[in-house]
């Protein structure tokens, strides 16, 4: 018995790969109902995107000389593969998907230092890519009509790595409901599945469901998401006191629709890439649901979240400079 | 309680394995080793000499200025050697050490009396209790062996009104405070109110945890039999509870300022060890020659408390309590979150050293198994001190000690909040301590640097004096000289005038 040991030991019971793991799972029901509704094309892009961003992770760690099992088993990319799939329209042509998983995970993820070294969320720099590059194919969703019937799995699979597009399926290129309801005024029920476009809202719910099981476990701070649908809120609020437009008058139509609840609870959260001091991290969530909102009603694309969650990753250091904690002894 | 702790971790306290068996005294070795520097200060200075002969109490080192402490023989012995040996540190350092061979007859002095009279200690002075303090020696026994009469000193000078005597042993596996609690209750509670009388504090809080759940009710009952309204405290067992600014927090809702002291906010808290060898050392006149010593871990056969002469090696109380285990890989003095390797079991035990944990393989943390920080937050949720210590540590990562320090890197207890909890498991209290060394070395550096810049400016200033002076001089004597010369020519051409005149006149 020579050796020198130091204090402090312990084994810490964490590990990044479980939080990762963790993050997976509070996905799943979102994933569950969105499949139910929309049919099989969320599951085609998450294993493209998966499998697309595994193989790519691991050449990534192979160039940068690190230990691939450790990396590849950190779940991490897998997370972001998720997380880009799911915002993603469903049809997606596959190389497009594949185009996006790269710019991910190679350049937004690895190219600045690999994980917890990347300025912005690279699943939502991926999702920027292509809607600046191709806004047509990125607005194209699954139409709103009741009535419609989804393509089966074969049909699917065929569209999105075959571009063939059968003809009863000529309704695919339809705007999101945010698009649909900002040049379409009319009233919105509430939860009768047209409020956020046909179903949407139960996918919303969905997500909100995996968020706040994250919350309670601690793995995300409560923070981000409360200041974050906050901010939406109120936002929607106002809105709703000085519009004509219809669906605008529900707030909980913002609340409801597009990426509201999933960029609330799982790419705000994103912990390398938002603020890290408490009070940061309510100025920054708020940041983003201000910036998003404002995108959605007054900017050229239909959704915010993608830029506002750069916009507001470009501010997070500014942000932490400016709010650094009271330490003990500094009042 | 009034202010609970939102910070820190919950740890098992594993108090259990060295609580089963009495305190037994640990044998006494064929050796003492007692190094000159124990405390916190300028070390003591010798003042035996190879060959004497010393008895059990005799002041063999004598404290050196204000901030030191007197070191005395814990036994009969004769002096073998004065001379540099390994100290308890963990680079193997050693110091100066009184080497004591004790006589071959030597025991264990007999018990003092464990019941209290509060008679008597109502008679002591303030004045006496404080020299009796620095006579006998005795230094904060928690671990951080500050010399306890220079806190009384403070204490005495400024106003007090909290008294906390500190018997939470928060860091895992040490127990040495509980079972003084639960052997000696008298000695702690009448230490505390020889110190209350010493600083006049206004009210005594005793704070303990509540895993230390059998002393609480000797501790209840030996308040009662002494009568003062001391105010028990039993708070929930949270590491770092014991944490000095911490438990001040939680008792009285105040926070130590930064770079300041207790006594800044009328606080003065004192370990409970200390409290008892206070009430030893003023009502028995017995100098700080002995200490409970924790014996633990998983790699001991059979883990207790010990009492302990000071300069016993390691070695006679790992023997003693039955060895190790086959798996055994190292020493640990101290707790096992803040405590300090030991590269040897040759060196001996010191006034601060309360416990000694020997460890196995399955404690050590696996760093190969490090990741990168993703900023995930948890260690900001139990740093005790506040602090955001995932961006210290990319501030740190990066060199740029300034922006650390911007963030208060100074404030960091490094406790190891937050590496337990660290899901990257990065050892963060490992870079804040080589940090704050930095910025210690910056500071004096930058002191050094003003210094010479000083010196320099001074110097050139000399300089540039000298020679202002020197071409004054010069100045000077050159119009001298010129109103020389123009005086002789003046006279020269008023001889040559005058002659002219004479010629003409002739």
């Amino acid at each position: 018995m020579s050796n020198l040991v130091h204090a402090p030991l312990n084994s810490p019971s964490a590990a990044v790969s479980a939080t990762m793991r963790r993050v997976l799972l509070a996905l799943s029901p979102g994933i569950v109902v969105y499949t139910a509704f929309f049919g099989w094309g969320l599951m085609i892009q998450l294993l493209l995107a998966s499998v697309c961003a595994l193989v790519l992770e691991a050449i990534m760690l192979k160039i940068r000389n690190r230990p691939i099992a450790l990396h590849i088993t950190d779940y991490s990319a897998l997370v972001t593969a998720w997380l880009l799939a799911i915002c993603l329209p469903p049809l997606l042509p596959w190389w497009m998907t594949v185009l996006a998983v790269a710019f991910a995970i190679v350049i937004a993820k690895h190219l600045y230092g690999g994980l917890g070294f990347n300025p912005f969320n690279p699943a939502m720099v991926g999702y920027a890519v292509l809607l600046v590059s191709f806004p047509r194919e990125m607005t194209q969703w699954l139409p709103q009509e009741s009535g419609y019937q989804l393509p089966g799995f074969g049909e699917t699979l065929s569209i999105i790595f075959q571009g063939t597009v059968t003809t009863h399926l000529d309704g695919l290129s339809t705007a999101t409901p945010q698009d649909h309801y900002k040049h379409n005024p009319v009233i919105a029920p509430l939860l009768t599945g047209v409020l956020a476009g046909k179903n949407w809202e139960w996918v919303s719910l969905a997500w909100l469901a995996g968020g706040l099981w994250l919350a309670f476990k601690g793995t995300l701070d409560w923070r981000i998401p409360l200041s974050l649908l906050l901010t939406v809120t109120l936002f929607a609020i106002g809105l709703m006191l000085g519009t004509d437009n219809p669906a605008w008058k529900n707030p909980l139509f913002h609340l409801l629709s597009g990426g509201t609840m999933l960029a609330a609870f799982f790419i705000a959260t994103d912990p390398v890439t938002a603020s890290t001091t408490p009070l940061g991290r309510w100025i920054y969530a708020a940041g983003i649901g201000l910036l998003a909102m404002i995108i959605r009603i007054w900017g050229g694309y239909p959704d915010g979240f993608a830029f506002a969650v750069l916009l507001m990753n470009l501010s997070a250091p500014l942000i932490d400079h400016l709010t650094i904690p009271r330490a003990y002894g500094h009042r | 309680m009034k202010h609970p702790m939102k910070a820190g971790v919950p740890l098992p306290g594993h108090r259990s394995i060295s609580t089963q068996l009495p305190v037994a005294r640990a044998p006494i070795p064929e050796e003492l080793v007692i190094p000159v520097s124990q405390h916190i200060g300028m070390p003591a200075t010798p003042v035996v000499k190879s060959g004497d002969e010393v008895v059990r109490g005799q002041l063999i080192a004598a404290a050196q200025g204000f901030v030191s402490a007197n070191i005395h023989a814990p036994i009969n012995a004769r002096v073998k050697a004065i001379e540099s040996r390994p100290v308890p540190h963990p680079s193997g350092l050693t110091g100066l050490c009184i080497v004591l061979e004790p006589e071959a007859e030597a025991e264990w002095p007999l018990q003092v009396p464990k019941a209290m009279d509060r008679d008597s200690i109502s008679d002591c002075q303030p004045m006496d209790i404080k020299q009796k303090i620095r006579d006998a020696g005795i230094v904060g026994l928690g671990g951080a062996t500050f010399p306890t009469s220079v806190k009384i000193k403070s204490g005495i000078d400024s106003h007090i009104d909290t008294l906390i005597i500190n018997g939470c042993e928060c860091e895992p596996w040490i127990t040495c405070d509980e079972m003084l609690f639960r052997e000696r209750p008298q000695h702690v509670i009448g230490g505390s109110c020889l110190i209350q009388q010493a600083i006049k504090a206004d009210k005594r809080v005793l704070a303990i945890e509540e895993e230390e759940s059998e002393a609480i009710d000797l501790l209840r009952g030996a308040i009662l039999d002494c009568g003062d309204p001391i105010q028990l405290e039993v708070l929930p067992t949270r590491y770092p509870t014991g944490s000095e600014k911490q438990l001040i927090q939680i008792v009285t809702d105040k926070e130590v300022p930064s770079h300041g002291l207790p006594a800044d906010i009328g606080v003065a808290v004192y370990n409970a060890g200390t409290a008892a060898a206070v009430y030893r050392a003023v009502m028995f006149d017995e100098p700080l020659i002995s200490r409970f010593v924790t014996v633990s871990g998983p790699g001991i056969r059979q883990p207790r408390v010990l009492e302990v002469l000071l300069g016993t090696p390691v070695k006679t109380l790992i023997e003693f309590c039955g060895g190790q285990t086959e798996d055994a890989n190292g020493l640990i003095m101290g707790g096992a979150m803040m405590g300090v390797g030991l590269s040897s079991d040759e060196v001996p035990v010191t006034k601060g050293m309360n416990s000694i944990l020997v460890t196995i393989p399955s404690m050590m943390q696996d760093n190969q198994g490090e990741m990168p920080c993703i900023r995930c937050g948890e260690c900001v949720k139990v740093c005790p001190s506040q602090l955001a210590p995932q961006q210290l540590l990319s501030f740190i990562r990066a060199d740029d000690l300034e922006q650390a320090q911007r963030w208060n890197l100074e404030d960091c207890i490094e406790c190891g909040c937050c590496n337990a909890v660290c899901p990257s498991h990065i050892p963060l209290s490992d870079y804040y301590r080589y940090a704050k060394s930095g910025l210690r070395a910056q500071g004096k550096a930058k002191m050094k640097a003003q210094q010479s810049k000083q010196r320099y400016e001074f110097r050139n200033e000399r300089l540039e004096r000298a020679k202002r002076e020197r071409e004054e001089k010069m100045r000077k004597k050159k119009e001298a000289l010129q109103a020389a010369n123009k005086a002789k020519a003046r006279a020269a051409m008023k001889e040559e005038a005058e002659a002219a005149e004479r010629e003409e006149d002739a």
